[in-house]
């Protein structure tokens, strides 16, 4: 049984992003360690100790941020999977996407989604947005 | 008085004067009766008289003692009846009989004196027998006076009975004269009554009825009898009234006909002037023609039908039309026909619908029929138009697929145009983000010009990713689904312009509003519209420091136009054009902000609710907008 370790786990395809997310982590001084992926079988190879992560146990994260618009397993589905197993059903997640649709969100909040934020279009705004999310679930949100 | 009571009255009187007559008679006749039976004991009475004096006569002349026993015995008997008839009698009679009965009763005295002398004289001497002989001779000669005085009262009082008898008698025969004239005059008078009762009114009445049947129904019987002739003759006049009425509502129809008459026959050539016009019709017509009977016999068909299905127009009459009726829809038409006969519900009648024709080669061909059912010397027939659909089932289904097309193609772009604009974003994100490193982290190593350059790069991207944020708006608008309601958009107005104020807290802006404009439409779209619109206006007015806005509406050709005008710097009206392209600006770019998107946005709503947006400017002489909605 995995432990849940001290750091959040950011699914994302655009690497520019992920690059900005480590380091707005980086220059805000954040204790809590960013993990970042680049797609959603990646995401649950590395929950699971799957495929390119077997053997490896690597907890589970305090908080997932996932992008919906991914290749190959993309994150309704990475969502479903979660949410459908019992280890990984209680992990939090926030969407964290470019779209504003109305149908992904209602369909991200109906696989089980936490929350559903939609990337700022201003760079100062999406750095301000992740530290948020992990000043919330990381701290204010700490399971006793 | 009514007739029944009248002819009671006389009946009445009638009786009455029966009754008198016959009490009169009855007591004449008892009066002369009285006077006969006085009459009668009179004349008995003398009769015993006489006798009684024949047997006094007797008996002096023999003296037997049987003549002595038959006197008095006639005379007990004569005095008897005499006692009991003058009871009865009165008058001259009864003095008389008294006078009678005095005599009669001396009489009976002289007798027993002869009587008792005769004894005398049985046992007397001589002498004695002379004397007694004297006195019975003195005795008789008293009685025989006696007896001729009692003969004549008798005969006197018979005479007097015997006068009254006979003045009674003529009394009885005068009053009874009297009452037959007075029965008579009253028989008359009763006859006269009767005539003028019901003999002359029914006379009126009858010549009145002789006059209404000779056709005088105008004139009138004035017999005013408070009685049934009268009621009679009231209702003669009604029913003269009535019948001249009827025949005057008769005369007045039959005017009516007779200009109906003519009217018809106008009618009529107009008639036959229509339907020599729709035999041309019928003739010249592009559309197949048919008459059918009930049986579905071809009556009639135009040259058209013949062209249509390849026939001569003599080879399709009289043939069933089943014969260019594809085999389909044989059953169909059958039962349409069966249906319409029985029910009489226009299943098929009346409404157009399409079938296949069959030519007489065989083919199929699509065609639209009507058919209308019509009376003709009161048997049903069906007409029926056909219309050879073929090119236009083959433009509708080219137009159709070129919708279909169209519609697909118009969603993919909408869908693409949404998609390309998230795809924007990222890669925007990525150039304004690491511009922003560069700046943040290598402040140091870079000079002044090279970091304006990178701020102009951040405000590019910044201006970009605004533009694709609108870009979606609009796409949104048009995707997602519309809610009518009833809005007032003054009220909405109102609303809307008040953070606009506050971007201009330099400008004095007057706002007049129409209120209570009521509109149908989705109210966040509606919304939007107000919005773009004040916010133009105001935008393009606030170099003037006293901002004037008037929003309101008026109806031309029964729409209802709603307007927003301003103050402001206008427009030149040869870039109208543009005025709803999106991204097209009539201003230079520094002159006043804007996406210049608003408009193209507006446009959209406004088609959506199936309206019309224009406007109206001069250059620094105001805009105004206006704007329909369905």
């Amino acid at each position: 049984m995995p432990e849940t370790n001290n750091y959040i786990l950011y699914v994302d395809d655009s690497e520019d992003d992920v690059l900005m997310a480590k380091r707005a982590f980086k220059k805000n001084k954040l204790t809590t360690e960013i993990i970042t992926l680049t797609d959603g079988q990646e995401c649950i190879d590395y929950i699971f100790s799957e495929g390119d992560y077997q053997g490896k146990n690597n907890g589970l994260p305090l908080v997932i941020l996932l992008d919906l618009n991914m290749p190959r397993v993309n994150g309704f589905e990475v969502l479903e999977h979660l949410r459908s197993k019992e280890l990984t059903k209680q992990i939090p997640i926030v969407v964290l996407t470019t779209s504003d649709a109305e149908n992904d969100i209602a369909r991200a909040y109906e696989l089980g989604a936490n929350s559903f934020i939609t990337k700022p279009l201003q760079t100062e705004d999406f750095f301000r947005t992740i530290i948020d999310i992990d000043m919330y679930w990381s701290v204010h949100n700490k399971a006793p | 008085m009514t007739l029944a009571s009248q002819s009671k009255l006389i009946s009445i009187f009638l009786l009455i004067l029966v009754s008198i007559t016959a009490v009169v008679y009855l007591e004449l006749l008892n009066s002369v009766e009285k006077e006969r039976k006085s009459y009668d004991r009179l004349s008995e009475i003398s009769r015993g008289v006489f006798e009684l004096s024949l047997l006094t006569s007797e008996h002096l002349s023999i003296r037997t003692r049987r003549t002595e026993v038959q006197w008095k015995r006639r005379h007990a008997s004569l005095t008897n009846y005499m006692l009991v008839a003058s009871r009865t009698f009165e008058g001259e009679s009864v003095k008389q009989l008294l006078r009678a009965r005095v005599a009669l009763a001396s009489l009976r005295k002289l007798f027993f004196k002869i009587v008792i002398a005769e004894h005398k004289l049985v046992n007397a001497t001589d002498k004695e027998r002379e004397k007694h002989e004297k006195l019975i001779s003195t005795l008789a000669t008293q009685v025989r006076i006696t007896s001729q005085q009692l003969i004549s009262d008798i005969s006197r009082a018979g005479f007097h009975s015997l006068n009254s008898l006979k003045h009674a008698e003529k009394q009885a025969s005068y009053i009874l004269g009297a009452v037959l004239i007075v029965i008579l005059i009253a028989l008359v008078f009763v006859i006269i009554w009767i005539q003028r009762l019901f003999i002359l009114p029914i006379k009126d009445l009858s010549r009145f009825s002789e006059k209404l049947i000779e056709g005088d129904y105008r004139s009138r019987t004035n017999i005013k009898y408070n009685n049934e002739i009268g009621y009679l003759a009231k209702s003669f006049n009604a029913l003269a009234t009535t019948i001249a009425e009827k025949i005057e509502t008769l005369v007045k129809q039959s005017d009516r006909l007779e200009e109906s008459n003519i009217k018809t026959e106008a009618l009529l050539e107009k008639t036959k002037t229509t339907e020599r016009q729709y035999k041309d019709i019928f003739t010249a017509a592009a559309d197949s023609i048919f008459t059918i009977n009930a049986d579905g016999i071809i009556l009639t068909a135009n040259p058209a039908s013949a062209a249509l299905f390849g026939y001569k127009e003599a080879e399709l009459v009289g043939e069933n039309i089943k014969i260019i009726v594809s085999p389909e829809h044989y059953a169909n038409h059958d039962s349409y026909i069966n249906n319409f006969l029985q029910t009489k519900t226009k299943k098929i009648i009346g409404i157009g619908q399409h079938v296949e024709g069959k030519h007489k080669n065989g083919t199929l061909i699509p065609v639209h029929l009507r058919i209308a059912d019509m009376y003709r010397d009161g048997k049903i027939e069906f007409i029926g138009v056909l219309r050879d659909m073929t090119e236009e089932l083959k433009a509708k289904e080219e137009a159709v697929k070129a919708n279909e097309l169209l519609e697909i193609t118009n969603k993919e772009l909408e869908s693409y145009a949404y998609s390309i604009s998230h795809d924007l974003r990222s890669p925007l994100r990525s150039i304004d983000g690491f511009s922003l490193v560069l700046l943040e982290d290598y402040a140091e190593s870079l000079d002044e010009e090279a970091k304006d350059y990178l701020k102009r790069i951040r405000a590019g991207s910044k201006k970009m990713s605004e533009l694709i944020t609108e870009l979606l708006n609009v796409s949104r608008i048009m995707k997602e689904a519309m809610k009518l309601e009833e809005i007032d958009i003054s009220a909405l107005a109102k609303e809307e312009l008040k953070p606009i104020i506050e971007n201009y807290p330099d400008n004095k802006i007057e706002f007049n509003c129409e209120s209570s404009m009521i509109v149908m439409a989705d109210k966040p779209l509606i919304q939007s519209v107000i919005e773009n619109l004040l916010n133009n206006a105001v935008k393009y007015s606030h170099k003037n420091k006293h901002i004037k806005i008037e929003m309101s509406s008026f109806i031309e050709d029964n729409k209802t136009i709603y307007y927003i005008k301003d103050n402001g710097s206008g427009f030149d009206m040869k870039h109208e054009n543009k005025l709803f392209k999106p991204f097209q600006r009539l201003h230079k770019v520094n002159q006043f902000e804007g996406s210049g998107i608003g408009l193209a946005t507006v446009q959209r709503i406004i088609s959506r609710h199936n309206g019309k947006i224009w406007a109206k400017a001069e250059i620094d002489k105001g805009a105004t907008f206006f704007f329909t909605l369905s």
